[in-house]
């Protein structure tokens, strides 16, 4: 056979190759060289970012029968979270050294994760969607109880029970779909149910239950409760991955099956709207009581999700590619955010109170202005990459004549600035004592570095990544 | 090929501050002299500008034009006219004065401190000098970020409080900005300033328009009631901070009065008019008697600095009382002129009294004014200095202080007398706790303890002396001032009748 038939596979062969490798190597490998795994990991993701590059070129394919497609956004979302992992695994290395960690185990279950983010992305078949969700999640529910203590068991059996329960809704859609039009391919389902008069209440129930996976993937309100809690009860470098990779791919997930939803459902729009707001609404408001960080973090996710949401809702042409900017940002801010915090505590003590950030900004001085970079970004004060997400988004909601809603969206970001502001504040206005103490080697904050600049230098750039989403997402959505 | 000056100007500062953040703590001296130097190239730049300046056209100026967002019209845009240009060399200036000072202290990182003052300028240059309206948005935004950190970082005691509340009221305000460039977008799919200002707007868009401009500036400016971050950032902020605060930052709000609000909205500015003046009435008489009531020394100036800055917006918006349409007159612009000479005579008195009272926190660690008294006697070229900003505060003939508020007094009492009675008592009232504050602070037998202050010497004497200078020579020539201005307020007198509906 000859190659360029496998070649939109090579990510992914290379993906299983790597992980069965590092499976055995963990086996064979004594336990002095356990540590080789780490750069076993690395390799792959590279490798298979690369792949997926290369693969951007390519035109929309759909492999075996159907039920795997390669597209634009697909290659690129790839590589994207390759390189997501590579970063995770990189500030990650620390803390899992401190705590004895640094072995296979985890980076085995983020491989496998990743692996099952790299199928949903690229899934046009509800079977291969749901498989790849769960081969996404499975890892998840395994890396959170990999601290053994109370509550990332609790965080981990929550997240397995409500994931379940997610996934038995996306099912049972799924069956009542299947019901009605006989097919599992996405396209062709999606587009029987635009031509035909199937308007029945069996459909309009599916297809909720298919939007109520999509939000809880997501992490939208109202199926949010489950984020502050897996957030809190996870050691940083599961936090890290947690907080970061999963988003992108609950973003291919859901911009596959929106894509398809929303002329379907009437309604779609006015759910995703109430949705958006509540998100920024209960996000904002829960972030700013809380003196856990992962758990503001947690919080602020749901609401930086309602932004993403708003422009969901704006439907293909506008929102997609807006939505897709606006979750790259937030993503690589939040990685920064969360690499930055990894490099706080030691085995004793781990940074996740707000009072352990305190004097910080003070005593290390560079890691503080960094840090100032990915707060102003993450409120979306101009000249970092937040603010031009965020404007993109009003912008679009505008024109698309909701207004209202733009000023409620605006309105609510500035009661989020305030606990942003307030890590700031207490970073750089309190002199006290630093309470936790943080390390890190010069290549740790060389790239922690480049990862905060990267916020400024795409603020002050930002019409490249722009255009490429715009491209990326009008290449595959025809 | 041209230079490109005006982004010389915004972007040395900026650079130059980054560089200042880089350089090693012990290098203090270097750092200080690589900011003056920086400061002095600013300055020399706007006199070049300011020199080179075409009076007779209204044009935008020394313009670049650069595609920064292409696929969504947004522009890298920078010009000047008279306005801009006026208030980017008054900037360079305080700022130089600024620099200065702070380069006379011994402080502990200093470093950081002249790096925020640097990157300050460069923004507030960059907002001035903007025809985008995005690019106008970045650099007002960003200039709030310099100015939370010198208040939380080198402020007072409740500094944490005071810089929180400054960024986010201020933030607040500005995303109604944001919503508002965001739908004149929607209306000339373009950001150009000058095109928002071509735009025909029905009176119901004009009037949402004009309350979203309205939070905005007004917060900035600030006017009654939603300037209290104002007092507390003030009073918390070192010296150096609530000088540029009072003389640049507060300015920022009053030209997007006269960039966007007049020229954008002017059916809905005509309408709303009256409310403007009755709220610029309250704001200068009522916070002049909240400044009498005040016992700390640098909330009193703090209060007075908003009280006057009420004498902006009373000239601007009594402008629309008093002219008609067809009849164009020498007296039209009065209020306007008024308004424009009070940005800068304001900027010179407060933050030389700003000034004046961080020289003598600095010696006395007090600001409780019962706990001065004769301070004349140890330090008497400091007091005839404070005498003179205090008197040219409340209005004294012969300084820049009299000459705008006279202007202002003069247009409204054209529109309607109770007005210019009122406006007038303002005179009053700053004398009144000027001079309780002189009686008490300067005058009287020396306070124990303070019989051996050292009074001002070097180079806090100088910048005193330039802050007089310029004080007297406004209050002396306003002319020069208004000539510049002349063909700018004319053209914005054309758009403010031009009605748009």
């Amino acid at each position: 056979m000859e190659i360029n038939h496998w070649l939109p596979w090579f990510p992914e062969i290379t993906m299983l190759f790597s992980i069965a490798f590092i499976l055995m190597a963990a086996l064979y490998l004594p336990a002095r060289l356990q540590w080789l795994n780490y750069y076993f990991s690395q390799i792959a993701l590279m490798v298979v970012a690369f792949f997926s590059f290369n693969l951007m070129s390519l035109k929309q394919d759909f492999l075996l029968n159907g039920m795997f497609v390669v597209d634009p956004m697909a290659s690129f979302l790839k590589c994207f979270i390759s390189l997501l992992g590579c970063m995770v695994f990189f500030y990650a290395r620390k803390t899992l050294m401190i705590k004895d960690y640094f072995k296979s185990q985890y980076f085995i279950l983020c491989l496998f994760s990743n692996f099952g983010m790299m199928i949903v992305i690229s899934a046009s078949h509800f079977l291969s969607l749901y498989l790849g969700l769960e081969l996404m999640v499975l890892p998840l529910y395994a890396l959170i109880s990999l601290d053994r203590e109370a509550r990332s068991t609790e965080a981990a059996l929550k997240y397995f029970l409500l994931g379940v329960l997610s996934s038995a809704f996306l099912l049972y859609g799924i069956s009542l779909l299947y019901g009605i039009t006989g097919d599992l391919h996405l396209v062709p389902v999606m587009q029987a149910l635009s031509s035909d008069l199937i308007h029945t209440p069996a459909l309009v129930g599916s297809l909720i239950f298919i939007l109520v996976a999509v939000l809880f993937k997501l992490g939208v309100v109202p199926f949010h409760v489950w984020l502050p809690d897996i957030y809190e009860g996870s050691a940083t470098p599961v936090t890290l991955f947690l907080g970061t990779v999963p988003k992108i791919a609950a973003f291919a997930f859901a911009i596959r099956l929106l894509n398809g939803l929303l002329p379907q459902l009437e309604h779609l729009k006015i759910i995703l709207m109430i949705a958006g707001l509540l998100c920024l609404l209960l996000g904002h408001l829960g972030a700013i009581t809380q003196s856990n960080l992962k758990r503001m973090l947690a919080y602020s996710a749901i609401a930086q999700m309602g932004f993403v949401i708003l422009a969901f809702m704006l439907g293909l042409t506008q929102g997609f590619a807006i939505a897709l900017y606006y979750l790259l940002i937030y993503v690589i801010a939040v990685l920064a955010f969360l690499g930055g915090l990894s490099f706080l505590g030691n085995a004793s003590t781990e940074a996740d109170q707000l009072k352990s950030l305190e004097g910080l900004g003070y005593k290390h001085r560079w890691f503080g202005c960094v840090m100032i970079i990915i707060l102003l970004s993450l409120i979306g004060i101009p000249p970092f990459a937040g603010f031009y997400a965020k404007l993109l988004v009003i912008k679009a909601l505008i024109s698309e004549g909701s207004l209202s809603v733009a000023v409620l969206a605006l309105v609510l970001t500035v009661v989020g600035a305030f606990y942003y502001l307030r890590i700031i504040s207490l970073m750089f206005f309190n002199t006290g004592r630093l309470t936790v103490p943080i390390t890190f080697s010069a290549t740790q904050i060389g790239i922690f570095s480049l990862n905060g600049l990267a916020l400024l230098i795409l603020g002050i750039l930002p019409a490249p990544l722009l255009s490429l989403c715009k491209s990326l997402i009008l290449h595959s959505f025809k | 090929m041209q230079l490109p000056l005006l982004s010389c100007l915004i972007f040395i500062p900026i650079i130059g501050g980054i560089i200042c953040l880089c350089f090693p703590q012990r290098n203090n001296r270097i750092v200080k002299s690589f900011a003056i130097v920086l400061s002095i190239i600013s300055m020399a730049l706007s006199i070049y500008l300011l020199d080179h300046f075409e009076q007779s056209t209204v044009s935008m100026q020394w313009s670049e034009i650069a595609p920064w967002m292409p696929v969504l019209n947004i522009y890298y845009h920078v010009g000047v006219d008279a306005l801009s240009l006026a208030l980017i060399g008054l900037s360079s200036l305080i700022n130089l004065f600024i620099v200065l000072f702070i380069a006379s202290k011994t402080m502990e990182k200093s470093n950081h401190y002249l790096a925020a003052f640097l990157m300050m300028q460069g923004f507030i240059c960059g907002a001035f000098a903007a025809v985008d309206a995005i690019l106008f948005y970045t650099f007002w935004e960003a200039s709030l970020i310099p100015l939370f950190l010198v208040i939380g970082i080198w402020g007072g005691e409740n500094r944490r409080y005071a810089s929180m509340k400054f960024f986010l009221y201020t933030l607040a305000g500005s995303i109604f900005l944001l919503l508002a460039i965001l739908y004149l977008h929607h209306k000339t799919l373009g950001f150009n300033i000058m095109d928002f200002q071509a735009l025909r707007l029905d009176f119901h868009s004009q009037c949402w328009l004009f309350l979203g401009f309205l939070l905005a500036f007004g917060i900035k400016l600030p006017l009654w009631p939603v300037h209290t971050w104002l007092p507390d950032a003030h009073v918390e902020a070192p010296t150096a901070g609530s000088m540029l605060l009072a003389a640049i930052v507060l300015k920022m709000g009053a030209y997007g009065f006269l960039r966007f609000i007049l020229p954008i909205v002017p059916d809905a500015s005509r309408f709303f008019a009256p409310s403007m003046i009755v709220l610029s009435l309250i704001a200068i008489i009522y916070i002049a008697v909240v400044a009498l009531a005040q016992r700390d020394l640098k909330k009193l100036i703090a209060y007075s600095s908003i009280s006057h800055m009420g004498f902006v917006t009373l000239g601007i918006f009594s402008s629309y009382l008093i002219i008609a349409p067809t009849i164009l007159d020498a007296y039209s612009t009065l209020g306007l002129q008024g308004s424009v000479i009070q940005l800068f005579s304001h900027a010179f008195i407060s933050a030389a009294l700003f000034l004046c009272i961080g020289l003598l926190y600095e010696r006395t660690h007090t600001r409780l004014i019962n706990d001065y008294a004769g301070i004349a006697k140890p330090m008497p070229v400091f007091s005839s200095y404070f005498m003179l900003f205090v008197l040219a505060n409340s209005g004294l003939p012969g300084t820049s202080g009299f000459v705008a508020e006279f202007f202002v007094i003069l247009s409204v009492f054209k529109a309607k007398i109770i007005y210019a009675i009122i406006a007038s008592l303002s005179l009053v009232l700053s004398a009144c706790y000027g001079l309780r504050m002189i009686k008490k602070v300067v005058w009287g037998p020396v306070k124990k303890g303070m019989e051996h202050l050292e009074d001002v010497q070097g180079i806090d004497k100088i910048v005193l002396l330039l802050f007089a200078f310029f004080i007297l020579v406004i209050g002396l020539c306003p002319n020069k001032i208004l000539n510049f201005m002349q063909s700018f307020l004319d053209r914005l007198l054309v758009q403010m009748l031009a009605s748009k509906i």
